[in-house]
């Protein structure tokens, strides 16, 4: 029963502060902050988005994304304060509690604030631009935004992956078109018999006669040692970033052909099995036959 | 460029459209240009000897790739401009060669022309641009360290001290280099970057000339001064302009000369 009064009492009091709140806030004070609200937002986004795009122009798409974040966000917890402010809240207490909050949100949500906070260094950074490629981990893509909590890329099957900005800053990130040209190491073996100078010739005059494999940088031509069935070298040569893979194809192309045409061979893996002696002939034995060797 | 109607000795100039179903080929140097038209559409295809057999009548051949464009309803002509390549030239001579300290001498490179055709409206004096093709293909080449370097196109040449009739070809424009060396040091040439995107073209007697060039070496820290004369060189007086520069720059300081060095690494 006397839990009952006790309800019914505070329900009272409720309702009594809540109408005294309601009767304490007049007309213009709500006609203000509706304005601030159904204006000022719509305000900030677009100073946000004018400034945003100077700034892309003027420096780059990384920038203009940093300088709205920095602008809009701001402008819109001022916003947001002014109207509590207008709704005659003290602001003190609000402050206070969302100190608290604040504290309290931050142990709940540290995955998703240290997202935010390395999605600014990625930007301050600048590891990489939007239209990158970037490969991290075993993910290789085009990165196509990069938001408040993750970076999503685009990968070469046309999947899309979101890559929390956190790992993005933990993790080593490569990215492939950074520079305007890259270099293609092409594993080469043939046979022990052939001549590795005439290999080397034949190499640089297949990178010579493409037009697309830079005369400078020079190919390189790194003999890599003795391997079980060939003598192995490298092939390094230089191309466009925009057109790696194309004339990775092309050279690769390019080198069987000239190779067959100039006999050089490219042998498969040999295995070689003894028995006893090795200059001894291979001991075999016909079953059911008459002869044995 | 003034409307000049072409020789017919010559692909430079300007030609009427091909009528509906007339085809026509233009040779210049290694490279055979293919023209069609069909209604208010221009096609056109090209061959290099260099890189295909090239027939010998004027019939394209079956799997020529051809790319086309709608003509807007008034009269057009076609016009056929040769320019110098869209990025810097990278020259290197089949022998260096030295300037000692405070010399001068005055080189001609041969750079293979683009063939930019255009679609001209009546008569209007500005064209639209169908198409730019390289009458040779030149390598890529790249110029600079890695970090602040660019990238351009490889030239090897003989970088003649003296002139000849036999050196002038349609599809080849001559440059005439002024190189100076004003530094304290020998200059060993080994290779220079010509920045052919900020010269213009000029004709004389159906001969084609780049824009006088001037380099002044400085140093190895200070770079070059490069300047471009806005004329003919003293050789062609009187030679008009053809096409203009793509990038008008009158001068600039960069890095011209380059000595050999490593620059792969591993």
């Amino acid at each position: 029963m006397n839990l009952l009064l006790l309800q019914a009492d505070t329900a009272r009091a409720a309702s009594q502060g809540l109408s005294h709140y309601l009767t304490s806030v007049n007309v213009p004070s709500l006609i203000r902050s509706g304005l601030l609200l159904f204006l000022g937002i719509p305000l900030a986004w677009a100073v946000t988005r004018w400034i945003a795009r100077w700034a892309t122009k003027a420096y780059s798409a990384q920038r203009g994304l940093i300088v709205s974040k920095i602008i809009f966000y701001p402008a819109v917890l001022l916003i947001l304060v002014s109207v509590l402010n207008e709704l005659g809240f003290k602001l003190a207490p609000v402050m206070g509690a969302a100190g608290i909050l604040g504290i309290a949100l931050g142990f709940a949500s540290q995955t998703s604030v240290s997202n935010i906070i390395s999605g600014f260094f990625l930007i301050a950074e600048e590891p990489f631009k939007v239209g990158d490629v970037i490969q991290v981990g075993d993910v290789t893509g085009q990165v196509l935004t990069i938001d408040t909590l993750s970076v999503k890329i685009r990968t070469f099957d046309n999947k899309m992956v979101r890559i929390p900005n956190e790992t993005l800053v933990k993790s080593q990130v490569t990215t492939v078109t950074r520079f305007p040209i890259r270099r293609m190491d092409i594993q080469i073996g043939v046979a022990y018999k052939e001549d590795a100078g005439r290999v080397r010739k034949t190499l640089m005059d297949v990178a010579t006669a493409n037009p697309h494999v830079l005369m400078e940088p020079e190919p390189l031509f790194i003999n890599n040692g003795f391997g079980a069935s060939s003598l192995d070298f490298t092939f390094a040569a230089w191309a466009k970033s925009d057109q790696f893979l194309t004339v990775r194809n092309q050279l690769t192309h390019d080198i069987k052909v000239r190779f067959d045409a100039e006999g050089i061979e490219i042998p498969f893996p040999h295995v070689s099995l003894y028995t006893g002696s090795v200059t001894d002939p291979f001991p075999v034995r016909v079953i059911g036959g008459q002869e044995e060797t | 460029m003034s409307a000049k109607i072409a020789q017919p000795d010559t692909l430079w100039g300007d030609r009427p459209t091909p009528a509906s179903g007339e085809t026509l080929r233009l040779d210049v140097g290694p490279l055979t240009l293919w023209l069609k038209g069909l209604e208010n559409e221009v096609w056109l295809g090209f061959q290099r000897a260099e890189e295909t057999v090239v027939p010998s009548g004027d019939t394209p051949p079956e799997d020529l790739e051809w790319s086309r464009w709608a003509l807007g309803d008034a009269p057009h002509h076609l016009r056929f401009r040769p320019v110098l390549p869209d990025r810097l030239l990278v020259v290197k001579p089949d022998h260096p060669l030295t300037l000692l300290r405070r010399a001068k001498a005055r080189v001609y490179v041969r750079v293979p022309a683009w063939v930019r055709v255009e679609a001209v409206e009546g008569e209007k004096t500005k064209g639209a641009t169908l198409m730019e093709i390289p009458t040779e293909v030149l390598s890529d080449t790249w110029w600079g360290d890695f970090l602040t370097g660019e990238l351009g196109y490889w030239l090897t040449t003989k970088a003649r001290r003296e002139l000849s009739d036999d050196l002038f070809e349609p599809h080849r424009i001559m440059s005439a280099l002024h190189l100076i060396n004003r530094s304290e040091d020998d200059l060993h040439v080994e290779k220079l970057a010509l920045r052919v995107e900020h010269l213009s073209t000029y004709e004389k007697e159906g001969r084609l000339w780049a824009e006088e060039t001037n380099v002044v070496y400085l140093g190895e820290a200070e770079g070059s001064d490069i300047r471009m004369r806005d004329r003919p060189p003293v050789e062609a007086e009187g030679a008009h302009e053809i096409s203009p520069a793509r990038a008008q720059v009158k001068g600039l300081r960069a890095r011209t000369f380059d000595r050999l060095r490593a620059l792969s690494g591993w």
